[in-house]
């Protein structure tokens, strides 16, 4: 055997019992979560098909084995314990299917009124932190600063203010770009709900299911876009971006001057110099050649030859 | 693990599902073709993809600051007198134009014997920030025309202008009327009173100088955002589910990847430009009332004189047709036309159904300008609309 494949099967002992130990640390998790949750039942195999499928942690377990049962498929051959690079989009589409296979068992949540739920309190959450925020810490910060240092006191106070206006500002935009998506699918809900009660059957295509989705997507983005709504919010985040930044700003200018490193406004100190200078340079050149800058009457024809010096 | 099997869809529960469910349903829809797919696009991915923009040679003949002027190579004999400028948006790269040898706008201009130049804005930095959009189109704009001219021995030229690379055409050519032959816009806004587009809408919330201090340049990534917003079922979620769809087919991937190379390929905007675009243009609209100023000097639309050729794209999102109609109304031309195809923003220069019909239509017209007696049989198949002068000319 050579020194390769001694290694390969060595590195491949090593993987396997890696494996395995996390695949029984998960299954022992799986049950005991099962046995908290629902003592009566027999662990995995309940008669309850809903508590089964409901079960995160069995999910996950099953993930799990269907991870490692994709890497670790090639028992026989020792060459094809250890994969190549080229095979890990084949193996995270493995694992992927099957983790997909699981999750699809899930009842969904849209339409039960869970997700709603969840986003709902996602934005109180934003909301009495926001409240909570203005109430007491913004105060904090922007208290009175004494002394020496009260100036870079008020500076770096002011610059964690406008960060934390911005980061709450930010969350509210995206929850808010994210409620076309909710009513799709209600609206996807009710309808699939109606067509079930007709008795069709077209949304057992995947595909037709995916265009129906996308396409009302689509019509309820551009529908939200166009809202005052969206415009005010969009709006207030550019707003807060703007005063985080510009607070940012101030305050690395404080941290900078220490360091022979140029800060942004002495750059543009040095920047504007030079557009002023290289403008007169032009007129005074312009002026030079006799070509007029501001000849705008003037017919091409008429005016002066220039020379090859001028052309470059 | 039983890689032949079909995933079941067939026994979910329909009348419950999850977004995710629903792309990765549509993606992984047959597991045995799905993984037969990944196999090939494994291969693709990996081997050997031309992703190349831009190959047609050409040669920096002009260079001042960040902005250069591009000669393309002829291709053939030159049959045309008048040279013709493009000037592209400073949004995006001109590189669209030509992103690949079968779909490209300056080769078919090329092959049709056009001498042709193009302005590449380049990337602006810092320092550029208070460029303003005088100092593009008084500036940089017409010491390249001057260039030409000189070059070229002409007293005009053909301009062609793309997006708001026209928008800055149109200023040019009624502060210099004397220097353009014949005038093209594509997809050009000069009307931005109106509630058609979503940049429009959105522009009314926001403040240019707030985003200017903030960000010094506008950047060219906020931008994109912005334009991936416009649109986000189908430019975030479903172009990428169409891309895993056909991710097995080597022109496919090839032809998407230039795509996104061209897309995210974007320049920061000069703040000062980026300031009076949105607050003239789109707060105010200045232009299209011939209220704009430059340097002082009024931009008074009705001293384009010249032919004008405006062309827009029914379907886009970006600059919505009301945009670009009104512009043929004020100028003081009597030889306009307006053409609207079937097509959206990008489209218009890309897409195989309206690329047949785009460039051989410009060249069709400039060539009828350029030199009414030799109009080429050669362009059959295209059809041409004539001006109400120039039909006027004809039969005189």
């Amino acid at each position: 055997m050579s020194l390769e494949e001694k290694t390969a099967e060595n590195t491949g002992d090593f993987l396997s019992e890696w494996m395995k130990a996390t695949s029984d640390l998960w299954e022992s998790t799986f049950k005991m979560a099962t046995y908290n949750r629902y003592p009566d039942d027999t662990v995995g195999g309940s008669e309850n098909g809903a508590v089964e499928d409901e079960n995160p942690w069995k999910t996950f377990y099953e993930f799990w084995q269907a991870l490692s049962t994709a890497i670790h498929r090639g028992e026989d051959t020792k060459q094809d314990i250890i994969r190549p690079v080229t095979d890990i989009p084949l193996v995270a589409m493995q694992a992927l299917q099957l983790l997909l296979a699981g999750h699809l068992r899930f009842p969904g949540l849209l339409g039960t009124g869970e997700t709603e739920q969840i986003t709902d309190i996602a934005r109180k959450m934003n909301k009495v932190f926001s409240e909570l925020y203005i109430k007491e810490l913004k105060r904090i910060l922007n208290m009175p600063q004494l002394g020496l240092t009260r100036y870079y006191q008020e500076r770096a106070g002011r610059a964690l203010d406008k960060f934390s206006e911005f980061q709450s500002t930010l969350v509210d935009f995206i929850q808010l770009l994210y409620q076309p998506m909710e009513r799709t699918l209600r609206s996807l809900q009710e309808e699939i709900k109606n067509i079930n009660e007709r008795g069709q059957e077209i949304l057992q295509d995947s595909k037709e299911f995916y265009k129906l989705w996308i396409n009302r997507l689509e019509e309820n983005y551009l529908a939200f876009l166009r809202s005052p709504e969206y415009g005010e919010a969009m709006r207030k985040t550019l707003q807060a971006l703007h005063d985080y930044r510009v607070t940012r700003e101030q305050l690395l200018l404080d941290l900078l001057q220490d360091l022979p490193i140029p800060t942004n406004r002495d750059m543009d100190g040095v920047y504007k110099d030079i557009y002023i200078l290289k403008k007169r340079v032009k007129e005074l050149e312009n002026k030079h050649k006799g070509k007029r800058y501001e000849g705008r009457e003037e017919s091409r024809l008429e005016r002066p030859e220039r020379s090859e010096a001028d052309a470059q | 693990m039983k890689e032949e099997k079909s995933l079941d869809l067939k026994g979910l529960n329909a009348a419950k599902p999850m977004p995710s469910d629903l792309i990765l349903a549509k993606i992984l829809g047959d597991t045995a073709q799905w993984f037969k797919r990944m196999r090939t696009a494994r291969d693709v991915l990996l081997g050997p993809l031309d992703t190349t923009i831009a190959p047609t040679p050409y040669d920096v003949i002009y260079e001042e600051d960040r902005v250069k002027l591009k000669h393309y190579r002829p291709v053939t004999e030159r049959k045309f007198k008048t040279p013709l400028l493009v000037c592209y948006a400073m949004v995006n790269r001109e590189t669209m134009l030509d992103l690949q040898p079968d779909r490209s706008v300056v080769q078919t201009f090329l092959n049709s014997g056009i001498e042709l130049y193009m302005i590449d804005w380049g990337y602006p930095t810092r320092k550029d920030r208070f460029l303003t959009i005088s100092d593009h189109v008084n500036g940089y704009m017409n010491n390249i025309v001057d260039f030409i001219l000189e070059r070229e021995n002409l007293p005009s030229l053909n301009l062609m202008g793309i997006c708001q690379g026209g928008t800055f055409c149109v200023m040019y050519a009624a502060l210099y009327p004397e220097k353009i032959k014949n005038l093209v816009t594509t997809v050009t806004p000069t009307n931005f009173d109106t509630n058609q587009g979503l940049l429009n809408i959105w522009a009314k919330y926001i403040d240019p100088d707030k985003l200017i201090d903030a960000y010094g340049n506008m950047p060219g990534d906020i931008m994109n955002l912005g334009f991936l917003l416009l649109n986000p079922a189908r430019l975030m979620i479903d172009k990428y589910v169409g891309f895993i769809e056909n991710i097995d087919k080597k022109d496919f991937v090839e032809n998407f990847v230039r795509m996104e190379k061209w897309i995210f390929d974007s320049p920061d905007f000069p703040a000062e430009a980026f300031r009076e675009f949105i607050r003239d243009l789109y707060h105010n609209n200045l232009l299209i009332q011939n209220k704009m100023t430059l340097d002082g000097k009024k931009v008074d639309l009705r001293r384009i004189t010249m032919p004008l050729l405006n062309i827009y794209a029914k379907l886009d999102h970006l600059v919505p047709p009301e945009c670009c109609d009104k512009l043929t109304k004020v100028v003081g031309s009597t030889d306009t036309e307006d053409v609207c195809l079937e097509t959206g923003h990008i489209g218009i220069y890309v897409s195989s159904k309206t690329r047949k019909e785009f460039a051989p239509r410009i060249i069709s017209w400039l060539k009828e300008r350029d030199d009414p007696e030799s109009v080429s049989e050669s362009m059959g198949g295209i059809k041409k609309k004539k001006s109400p002068t120039a039909r006027r000319e004809k039969q005189a």
